[in-house]
Parts: structure tokens; C-alpha cells; sequence
């Protein structure tokens, strides 16, 4: 089957679900997800590729003072939230529906 | 289980980490290293497991690695699509280049098909890179290089363990008769196992040879060629099983073969004859090739067969006794003198293939000068100096593919011309084709050419981000001008060279096609007559039907002498003898001061047997002493020799008087006179010494020397006449001409001077476009300094004049660097030269000339555009 562009995995929609849900990192996603780092990153990259995610560094001053290195934080973009909501009907339409996060 | 929190796992994470980091993109890498360390320290801080989520890292980088490839393959296809759209809207560009790619390029392919086949690939048969000739010296003469006789190959096949398969052949001409009009053919004898195992040919249709029928009286058989058999029975299928006449004895057909490249002439293969243990066959006839086993080096193999052959003197019986085995690489046998030949060609062509890239290369950079504003637009849109740099090369790509393409298209056809017109002196010729092998050079020639290309314009580009932008049109950058001169120069240069080759070769031809010859080759026509040993097995028969041909010939019309001889200056034949003088060594090739073909050749004299009108017809004279008469041939041994034999002899004294012999058993010859030397370059018997006996038809070589007035057609057809009036079983005679047959003899001279006289006007040509090019770039570009220029008063013809005094310094500075390296390079020449050197200083003068006036003509059309140049109006177009 051609891969269209709006064609979302269910991997991809449950890790922007996640983003949207409040994790922010990249291991608290994959918690979230259930699903394996080695899955979760590129799928963010993509994310980001597409403008369906954007990502910011955190201030590292606040940070230094909790006393752990800056970590990547995503964020879902307005078109990423409309292309989840896109995916999540197609799969409830085809009896698919995202299970619930852990 | 996986540790948790604790310091190993998370130094095993963090090195996971720092093993995929190379992995990422460039550009992502930073932020890549970052994330993941600090996700592990952080989940390693809480006591969570990182190892298992660590080695997701190499998950993602090889993900990005892979999706970066992705988007660099895909832009890289738009580039092509890009270039390809770019170079259609600008017709004239691509076309110019790819045409002159495709000649570059197909020049060079197809020369080296030829190279390929005859020096380079394998010979086209099996274990063909290892086939070695096999040779036997005759200990005791010390005599090498020798065929080889059935007991030999017997004896030495046996018991040399490092030869896989050793077979023999043996061209000769034989009188073919039956199934059509006598005729003289090549006949191929060879062991059974040369066409099957050896070559391992098929035939068309029949069968090969069996090995029993090369035992005595089990022959009987022949193999036609392809050629003949299409030639003299249309092609007939139903030729198998009838009969023929070789030599009188009849033979079945049992196959048709296809033409092999080793041997084109042959019309009939049949069986040879193995006597082995012949008293009567001491010296053989067998040219031997043998088939190392694979891994086998040539050294290995010859000691192997040296050692074979004196295990063979030891056991095998007194036949074996006086003879040692030598080895040779087959191919040099093949292909003889040929080899440097062809490299000055490939040099050559080579030549005119950089020539073809440099023009192309001006074109780029002008056209990259042209492009800047183009790039610029796209760099400050934000293209990185990596996405300008793929668009140029790509273009480069794209015309050299094109240019490639053209190339083998067109070394298909001029393979073609160049079989047709090749002479039968180069070898191999059935195996030249422009088959993979030729593809893949092609290939690389177009890999490489565009590598070069590529290159260019990416020097330019690199350039373009460290200056800012400038408005179209601006004026070269010195760089840029030098940059194209160079070019300039270096084409200037191979032309030159290229030049000075071709003219010393044509000179070469000229020179020997006005050679003298010592005798008058106008009015004289020779005929080479075959008397057949069956039918005419003894002295007696041979005399009867010379006795009777003679008075027919001369009462032909327009026939005013002729003469008998073992040969003419024109079969190519000759017997060679070793000769001792009385009182004297006998000659080898380290005395007696004559030159040699070869080393090797250590025998010293070409005999001739003539009849007493035979050096008056050939026109000859008697330069000391008196001709042969008609009773020498009964009377006590006399013979004369040419100035050649004299000077070599008896420097400074008369050799009348003096008495010769070839060997101990021999009575004295006396020396009764002295011949010009004939001295045609195309002759192969030309500069040897020579001795004149009696002709007698103890000889079974009938040549026939005609001084005649009127055509040669006619002469042909009464001679014809004349022979089949008395055997209407002979073959057609060949009558030729000593015109034509010196023409033909400077076929192989005439096919290199065609083919450097072709690459160097190409390369003159071409050079001239470039120079055109250059310059009337040049002129536009600086269109605007001459526009000052004349404003500010300078006279039109000025400004033209120091233009055009610019090209020439350039073409004046590569004319003397080519000039020197013809004087050294074109030294490997030497022996394709007659009667001039490689430095002939009339040669390179006029190569100056030409080189310079043609220079002078591309520089100064473009130069005259200046003085046409209205100041106002450039001034305006800024």
C-alpha cells in the first residue's frame, strides 16, 4: 500500500498522544508508549522532520541547580494535533481504537 | 536481568551512545550526543534501567543516517532532472559538449578494442592468458627456435607435467581441385586435439578431427572454412561427405568451421600426419602451442619442458637425443612487431581524448562563469555551498554520461571502418569487438572524464562562497582568465605533439612510396605458379612444363622479357642459408657486420635460384663481374651475390674469384659477380645479403618475373591462357604487379599515417575550437574594458592586437612545450620511420606553422569583434 503522507502508524499516533499527555522527554514517552527507545526516537524525529513536534533544549542555569544535565523537550505543534485527531477517528472508523496509554 | 540504576549500566549505556554517535548525520550530531546522554544520566540518576533503552541509540542514529542517504539520493535526482532540463534550454551547449565527448570517447574505445584484442585480453580461447609456443633447439648447431617434429611433441607432450594440452599446426598452401575451378588454398594441418581441445572451436556443421586420424594413411579428411565453403559452394549444406582434391590426394568433407581469429586465412583444416620416430622427418614443421595448467607461471613451464625434453634424450631413443625444449608467451609469437605500434596509436588517441575534456572543461568554467549570478540567487535562498557544488557536478555527470553513450555508439562504427581498412599484418583482427570489455573501458573513460569535469566548475563554486555576490555580466576575475589559458596551452601542446607524430609518419609514407627500389617496378608483373608434387613429382615434369611455358609466354603480346626464380622480391619468401667463406668463419649473426631482423637469426644470406634472364628482367644490373649464363646451371657451383653480401664480405676488395659454401658437404661456390641491391622498405627481403644460384627445377618454386607493355588485366588473362593451354588442373596463377605489390607493402604504414594524420587534424581542430572558444569568451566578457579602451581613445586595431597577441603567447608557450615532448617522445617512433628522424627539423618547422597560422585564424575572429565594438554602446549596456 502507498504510504501517504497523512497515513499515521499506530506507534506514531500513541507517541504524539503521549506528547500531548505530558511527557516531554524522550524515555518518559517511550514509558508512556510502552514501546522500545529505538522505536520512539526516530518516530520523533520524524515528528519533528514534519513539523508534527518541535523540540527546545532546557534552560541548563534551571537545571544545573536540580542537578542533572538539560534534557530535549518535545512539544506537539498545532498541525500535529490536527493530524493526530485525523488519525485517531480513521483508526476508531476502522474498529481500530488507539488503546489507552499506560 | 537488567542493572538497574548502577554505574555499569549506565557507563554500558553511555558507551552504546558513543559507538553510534559516528553514525549520525553531521549536522544532528551535537544535539544528538546530548539527548541521549542526558536521558540516561537523568534515568540513570533514578535508578532506572538504561541499558536496554541505551541500545535504542543505534537504532536511531543508523534511522537518521539512513533517512539523511534517503534525502540525498532523492535531491541528487532532482539535480539529474534539474541538469538534464538546464542543458536541454541550452541546446547548443550540451550538444557541443556530448559530440565532443562522444569523439573523445569513441575515438579512444574503439582504438583500444583493438588494442585489447590483440595485446591485452586473453587470447580468445581457453586458459588463453597462458598459452605458450613451444620450440626445440637443435643442440647441436645451436639452432633454437625451431618447429617441432612428431617425436618431439610425442616424447615431451608425455612428460611435461605441467602442460595440460600441447597440439600442433602447420599452415601451408596446397592445390585444391574438385567441386569447382582449381585453386591455391591454405591448407591448416593440426593434431586433433588443436581444434577440439587447444582452440576448442566448434564447427558450423560436421564434426573435428579424431586422433586416430593422425596416424598415417587414417587421414583423408577435411574441415572447410565458413568462407571458402560460402565462397565456393553458396553456402551448399550438402558439402558434407563429398570430395575433394589437396594436392591431388582426395579428402571427404566432414565439417564446416567458422573463420578463427588465430588463423582468418585458412581455407582447409585436415589432419596432419604423425609419423613420430620418422628417421626421415628430422626437422619438423609443427608449430606447437601448448596449454600451461592454470597457476602454472612461464618460467615454471619451461623449466618444466627443459627438463621434460632432456628426460626424453635419456629415454626416449636417439631421435630425442639432440634436441632441447624452449618456451615462449604465445601471443608474442601472435603478434610480433605490432605491439609498439598499437601504443603509439592508444597514446595517440589517448591524446586527443584529453584534448576533447579540455575544450569541455573551458566550456564548464565559462559557462560556470556564466552561472555564477544563477548560484548566487540560489545561495542567498539559503542552498548550502554542498547543494551548489551537486548542482554543478551533476551537470558534469549528466554531459559526460551523454557524452559516454555517444561515445560507444560511435566506437561501434568506427571499429567498423577500422576492421575494414585494417591490413592483414595486425593480427587477431577476428577477435575485435566492442564487447564488455571495451563497455567497461568506456565506462571508466566516462567515470574518469567526468570525475575531471566534475572538478571544474566545483573549483568554481568553492570560490563562490568566500567572494560576494556580483552583478551579471561583471568582468573575469584574473584567475578565472589564467585558469582557461592553461587549459589552453595544455591543448595547444598534445595538438603539437600529436601533429609532429602524424606528419613524421606521413612523411614516412611519402618517402617510401617515392623509395627507390633498384630496378623499375612500372611494366613488371610477377606470377607465382604451384606445381603440384602429384602431379608433378619429379625435376623432369617441372622442367618439361617450364620448357613449354617459356616460348608460350614470350609470344604473348606486349611481353618483352621474362625470368625464373626460386622467388621474387615481392613473395615474401626467402631462404635463408648460413654461409662460410673460404678461409674464413663461418657467419653468424655476431660476424660478417650485417644487420639482422633479429637477434636470433643467426643465418646470414637469402638464396635465390635464378634463371640468366631472371636480374636482367627484374632490371637489376651487373654492377662487377658477369650475369649467370644459361650453363652455370651444369657447370662447376657459381653464383653472384649484391653489394650488400660484398661490402659485408670482402669490405674494400672484388669478391670475384672468391669461393662460398653453406656447409662442409657442399662443394665451393665461386663468386662470379656482383648485383645491385634492391632497397624498397617494403620489401621483405630488402637488405639482405643475397646470393644468386643457377636456377634448376630441383626447385619446386616456379616465380615467374614479366617485363611487360600494355594492362596488366590483359597480360593476366594470356598467362592464364598460356598455363591452362598446358595443365588445365593448375590453379588460377596470381599474376601481380611489382606497382601494386609495393603499394600493398606499405598498407600497415599507410593505416598508421591515416590514423595519426586523423587523430592529429581532430586534436588541431579541436585545439582551434578551444582557442575560438577562449577567446571569444574572453572578448564578451571584457566587453566592457574595451569599450573604455576605445573610448578613451585607443585605436580599435590596438585593442583587437593586444587580444589577439594574448591567445597567441598562450598557443606560443604550449607549441614549444609540445614541441619538446614530440622530440622526446615521438624517439619510440624510430621504427616506423624511413628516411627521417624523429627530430627532423623541416618537420617540426612546419608543424610550427601550421600549428601557429591555424592558431593565428581561431584567436583572430573573435579579436576582430573588438574593433567592430561600438564604445557608446557597451558603456550603455552597464
Amino acid at each position: 500500500m502507498p504510504a501517504r503522507p497523512r497515513a499515521m502508524s499506530v506507534a506514531t499516533a500513541a507517541v504524539l498522544r503521549a506528547v500531548i499527555q505530558g511527557a516531554s522527554y524522550g524515555f518518559d514517552i517511550m514509558d508512556a508508549t510502552g514501546l522500545p527507545s529505538g522505536t520512539v526516537y526516530p518516530i520523533l524525529s520524524r515528528l519533528e522532520e514534519r513539523a508534527l513536534l518541535t523540540s527546545r533544549w532546557e534552560d541548563p542555569a534551571a537545571e544545573r541547580e536540580a542537578g542533572r544535565p538539560p534534557r530535549r523537550y518535545y512539544r506537539i505543534t498545532a498541525v500535529g494535533r490536527e493530524e493526530l485527531q485525523e488519525a485517531v477517528e480513521r483508526f476508531r472508523a476502522l474498529g481500530h481504537p488507539l488503546p489507552e496509554a499506560s | 536481568m537488567t542493572p538497574r540504576g548502577g554505574g555499569s549500566g549506565r557507563r554500558l549505556a553511555l558507551m552504546l551512545v558513543a559507538l553510534a554517535t559516528p553514525l549520525v548525520p553531521r549536522h544532528l550530531r551535537a544535539d544528538w550526543r546530548r539527548e541521549w546522554q542526558a536521558e540516561i544520566r537523568v534515568r540513570a540518576a533514578e535508578g532506572g534501567a538504561v541499558v536496554l533503552p541505551g541500545a535504542g541509540a543505534i537504532r536511531h542514529a543508523l534511522w537518521l543516517r539512513g533517512a539523511a542517504l534517503q534525502r540525498a539520493g532523492e535531491q541528487t535526482l532532482r539535480e539529474l532532472r534539474f541538469a538534464a532540463r538546464g542543458l536541454v534550454r541550452r541546446p547548443l551547449f550540451a550538444l557541443g559538449v556530448t559530440a565532443t565527448l562522444a569523439l573523445g570517447i569513441g575515438a579512444t574505445s574503439a582504438v583500444f578494442s583493438v588494442v585489447d584484442a590483440v595485446l591485452v585480453a586473453p587470447l580468445p580461447y581457453p586458459g588463453g592468458d597462458r598459452l605458450v609456443e613451444v620450440t626445440s633447439e637443435y643442440v647441436p648447431w645451436e639452432m633454437a627456435g625451431l618447429p617441432l617434429n612428431a617425436t618431439l611433441l610425442e616424447a615431451w607432450r608425455a612428460r611435461a607435467a605441467s602442460i595440460e594440452a600441447m597440439e600442433a599446426y602447420n599452415v601451408g598452401q596446397d592445390h585444391l581441385a574438385g567441386e569447382g575451378p582449381p585453386m591455391v588454398a591454405h591448407n591448416a594441418r593440426v593434431t586433433a586435439g588443436f581444434l577440439t581441445d587447444l582452440l576448442a572451436v566448434q564447427p558450423l556443421r560436421g564434426r573435428t578431427f579424431a586422433p586416430e586420424e593422425n596416424e598415417p594413411g587414417q587421414g583423408g579428411v577435411a574441415i572447410v572454412s565458413e568462407d571458402l565453403w560460402r565462397t565456393r559452394w553458396g553456402g551448399d549444406p550438402s558439402v558434407l561427405g563429398r570430395t575433394i582434391r589437396l594436392d591431388g590426394a582426395p579428402h571427404e568433407i566432414v565439417g564446416i568451421m567458422p573463420r578463427v581469429a588465430l588463423l582468418p586465412e585458412v581455407d582447409v583444416w585436415t589432419p596432419m600426419e604423425l609419423r613420430p620416430g620418422d628417421a626421415a622427418e628430422i626437422f619438423g614443421s609443427m608449430n606447437t602451442v601448448a596449454r600451461p595448467r592454470a597457476g602454472v607461471s612461464l618460467d615454471e613451464v619451461a623449466a618444466d619442458l627443459l627438463r621434460a625434453s632432456e628426460l626424453a634424450a635419456e629415454e626416449a631413443g636417439a631421435m630425442a637425443e639432440p634436441w632441447r625444449a624452449g618456451v615462449g608467451d604465445f601471443r608474442e609469437t601472435v603478434v610480433g612487431d605490432i605491439r609498439t605500434d598499437l601504443w603509439i596509436l592508444m597514446a595517440a588517441v589517448l591524446a586527443v581524448l584529453l584534448i576533447a575534456c579540455v575544450n569541455v572543461a573551458n566550456l564548464l568554467l565559462t559557462r560556470g562563469a556564466d552561472r555564477r549570478h544563477e548560484l548566487h540567487v540560489r545561495s542567498s535562498l539559503g542552498a548550502s555551498r554542498g547543494d551548489l557544488l551537486r548542482t554543478v557536478v551533476v551537470e558534469a555527470f549528466v554531459l559526460a554520461l551523454a557524452g559516454g553513450a555517444a561515445g560507444v555508439a560511435l566506437a561501434a562504427v568506427v571499429v567498423r571502418v577500422l576492421l575494414g581498412s585494417m591490413p592483414e599484418e595486425i593480427p587477431l583482427a577476428a577477435a575485435v569487438a566492442v564487447d564488455g570489455r571495451v563497455l567497461l573501458f568506456a565506462l571508466a573513460l566516462t567515470g574518469t572524464t567526468a570525475l575531471v569535469l566534475g572538478l571544474v566548475p566545483a573549483l568554481g563554486a568553492g570560490r563562490l562562497s568566500r567572494q560576494g555576490m556580483r552583478p551579471r555580466g561583471a568582468s573575469l576575475r584574473r584567475g578565472e582568465r589564467r585558469g582557461g589559458k592553461w587549459l589552453l596551452g595544455a591543448e595547444v601542446a598534445q595538438a603539437s605533439a600529436l601533429l609532429v607524430a602524424a606528419m613524421l609518419m606521413l612523411s614516412t609514407l611519402q618517402r617510401m612510396s617515392r623509395a627507390d627500389s633498384g630496378f623499375r617496378p612500372e611494366g613488371l608483373a610477377f606470377v607465382h605458379l604451384e606445381l603440384p608434387p602429384h602431379a608433378y613429382p619429379e625435376a623432369e615434369a617441372r622442367t618439361r612444363f617450364l620448357q613449354d611455358l617459356r616460348p608460350q609466354l614470350r609470344a604473348v603480346p606486349g611481353v618483352r622479357a621474362l625470368g625464373v626464380g626460386s622467388a621474387t622480391p615481392f613473395s615474401g619468401m626467402t631462404f635463408l642459408v648460413g654461409m662460410q667463406q673460404e678461409g674464413g668463419p663461418r657467419t653468424g649473426a655476431s660476424d660478417g657486420g650485417i644487420n639482422f631482423a633479429t637477434a636470433d637469426e643467426r643465418i646470414a644470406f637469402s638464396q635465390v635460384w635464378a634463371d640468366p634472364d631472371y636480374l636482367s628482367t627484374l632490371g637489376l644490373p651487373i654492377v662487377q663481374g658477369r650475369p649467370l649464363r644459361p650453363d652455370d646451371a651444369e657447370g662447376p657451383s657459381v653464383a653472384l651475390i649484391n653489394e650488400t653480401a660484398a661490402r659485408a664480405f670482402w669490405p674494400g676488395e672484388s669478391p670475384i674469384g672468391r669461393r662460398v659454401r653453406v656447409s662442409n658437404d657442399d662443394p665451393w661456390t665461386t663468386i662470379v659477380g656482383v648485383v645491385r641491391d634492391f632497397s624498397h622498405p617494403g620489401l621483405p627481403t630488402a637488405g639482405l645479403a643475397e646470393l644468386y644460384v643457377p636456377y634448376t627445377t630441383t626447385n619446386r618454386l616456379v616465380n615467374i618475373l614479366v617485363r611487360f607493355d600494355g594492362s596488366a588485366e590483359v597480360l593476366e588473362r594470356h598467362v592464364q591462357e598460356a598455363v591452362w593451354a598446358l595443365d588445365a588442373e593448375l590453379p588460377i596463377p596470381a599474376v601481380g604487379t611489382a606497382a601494386e605489390a609495393l603499394r600493398a607493402s606499405l598498407a600497415l604504414t599507410r593505416f598508421y599515417a591515416a590514423l595519426l594524420g586523423t587523430f592529429a587534424v581532430l586534436a588541431v581542430l579541436l585545439a582551434c575550437v578551444g582557442i575560438y572558444g577562449v577567446m571569444a569568451y574572453s572578448v564578451a566578457r571584457r566587453a566592457r574594458e574595451m569599450g573604455i579602451r576605445l573610448a578613451l581613445g585607443a585605436r580599435p586595431g590596438q585593442v583587437a592586437g593586444s587580444v589577439l597577441g594574448e591567445g597567441l603567447g598562450v598557443v606560443a608557450l604550449g607549441l614549444t612545450v609540445g614541441l619538446g615532448a614530440a622530440a622526446y617522445g615521438t624517439r619510440v617512433m624510430t621504427t616506423l620511420l624511413y628516411e627521417v628522424t624523429p627530430t627532423d627539423p623541416a618537420t617540426y618547422a612546419m608543424v610550427a606553422a601550421l600549428i601557429l597560422a591555424s592558431a593565428a585564424v581561431a584567436a583572430w575572429l573573435p579579436a576582430r569583434r573588438v574593433s567592430r565594438t561600438d564604445p557608446a554602446e557597451v558603456l550603455r549596456a552597464e
